[in-house]
């Protein structure tokens, strides 16, 4: 997201990763505007990632996820573009 | 949705008038969702090679929440007479046109994927009022036309088990319960498959079918043709040529087909999104892309932009993309080939538009269809004839069926 060309376009450069605020607060509005599908009408995995799954999923990743914590992890050592 | 239907009463069986209404608000919100968008970057080829062009999505989607009218199509709908009524526990829904002419045949019509009645608004009165069209009285048609469990006004299904051969078997107790004791049924697409499988299920009242994507391909060819291996040697050119075709949509296209068929649960964001069902909608077979990207572009031949918008957005309303999906689900439980023989003893009509996914040869019509009435090649028309072609098509399913009129 933020490197920054340099004049020397095969140079290493640090890369740093930072999403801004707005970014993720529009994330978290789209999930929790998600428009479900019916229940699969199957008792398993069979037809896909069941509805129950991926609500309780979509029901913590659009409240309590918090996505800085994984930034913070990539971030903490040096990183390479 | 929250269209209307009259209350169901102490009979689950009985026939229940139906209009279409959808809430400005929920118009409202599918412009909402239209302009939020958020657009992959733009293909990295110069042609439809890797799907519809991003170019082509937004000009469309661009019309859709600027201009297109929903309440046009709505009263196209409404202006004929719908109904619902349950069969095996589910809402069927349908239209039902009877022609004023005596002696009318009476006929179903069945749409296909990505589709709903709206394939075959522009047939209704070519077929039931042909005086109206330069034809004669003794073609006229009484006219079904179903939505598929799952799709558009019907119900979705919440078990396992609607297949085509259950849609099939669904069909036939419709027209009885409509007072049909004799009928002919047609089919393109799922259609195709649902009326094949009709004609092999021995139903005294079903006189004939018409095809206008013909099961046809025999079994061992189309085995062949689905792995990539070397064409048969022993191929007519009518033959080669529908092969080299078949084979290319086995290569290159039905992708859509494979993960509908495995996992149609995994499409959540194609549920989620009016422009995701557009996109999938529209990438049906190449030659159809093709012609629907260049209607977009402005060169309207056979669908206009209204058409797809048409039925997306009542895909989109109806919030059946998942549950029309599920057909392909079924189907792969069913294991019935889309293309290939399935055992049709029934009389049967076949017509062949040139950009159909392939031209089914005379040769193997004769071998899949042992009483095949009727075999015309037409000189345009696609995928979606009822819907691309509706003059011509209304003419062949006249020819097709006129032998079988007592």
């Amino acid at each position: 997201m933020n490197n920054v060309a340099r004049r020397d376009q095969t140079a290493i450069r640090p890369f740093q990763v930072s999403i801004p605020e707005a970014v993720l607060a529009e994330m978290r509005k789209r999930i929790q505007a998600t428009r479900w599908p019916d229940r699969e009408p199957v008792a398993d995995g069979s037809q896909g990632v069941r509805l129950a799954t991926m609500r309780e999923v979509a029901g913590y990743w659009g409240t309590d996820y918090d996505w800085r914590k994984c930034e913070a992890s990539l971030n903490a050592r040096d990183r390479w573009s | 949705m929250n269209a209307v239907a009259q209350p169901k009463g102490s009979d689950a069986t009985a026939i229940r008038p139906f209009h279409v209404n959808v809430p400005e608000a929920e118009l409202t919100e599918m412009r909402r969702r239209v302009k939020a968008t958020r657009w992959p970057e733009r293909e990295t080829v110069e042609d439809q090679s890797q799907g519809p062009q991003l170019a082509t999505l937004q000009k469309l989607a661009r019309y859709w929440e600027a201009e297109y009218d929903w309440r046009k199509v709505e009263s196209r709908l409404n202006a004929l007479p719908n109904f619902i009524t349950e069969i095996d526990g589910l809402d069927i829904h349908f239209i039902h046109v009877r022609s004023k002419h005596k002696n009318a045949l009476p006929l179903i019509v069945t749409h296909g994927w990505p589709g709903s009645v709206i394939e075959q608004l522009k047939i209704v009165d070519p077929l039931t009022n042909p005086t109206a069209h330069g034809a004669s009285a003794a073609d006229a048609f009484d006219l079904v036309i179903p939505s598929i469990p799952g799709y558009g006004f019907s119900g979705r299904p919440t078990a396992t088990g609607w297949d085509p051969a259950h849609i099939a078997r669904a069909w036939v107790v419709l027209m009885k319960r409509l007072g049909y004791t004799k009928f002919v049924a047609q089919g393109g697409d799922w259609g195709a498959v649902i009326v094949d499988v009709m004609g092999t299920q021995g139903h005294p009242e079903l006189l004939g079918i018409h095809s206008n994507m013909p099961g046809v391909i025999p079994v061992d060819i189309d085995n062949v043709a689905r792995t990539g291996a070397p064409m048969p040697s022993n191929l007519s050119p009518d033959e080669s040529l529908c092969y080299e075709r078949l084979a290319t949509v086995y290569a290159k296209g039905i992708g859509y087909g494979y993960q509908m068929g495995l996992r149609p649960q995994a499409l959540y964001g194609i549920a989620d999104s009016p422009v995701g069902i557009a996109g999938y909608f529209l990438d049906h077979d190449a030659r159809s892309l093709a012609m629907i990207s260049r209607a977009i572009d402005g060169q309207p031949e056979g669908l206009t932009p209204d058409d797809i918008l048409d039925n997306v957005t009542l895909t989109w309303l109806t919030d059946t993309f998942v549950s029309g999906a599920r057909l392909y689900w079924e189907d792969f439980q069913a294991q019935f080939s889309f293309f290939g023989v399935k055992g049709v003893s029934v009389p049967a009509a076949v017509s062949v538009f040139p950009d159909e996914l392939y031209p089914a040869p005379r040769s193997w019509s004769e071998r899949a269809y042992p009483k095949l009435v009727y075999y015309n090649k037409l000189e345009k028309g696609g995928h979606f004839a009822a819907w691309e072609q509706p003059k011509l098509f209304s003419g062949e399913l006249r020819a097709g069926f006129r032998s079988l009129r007592t």
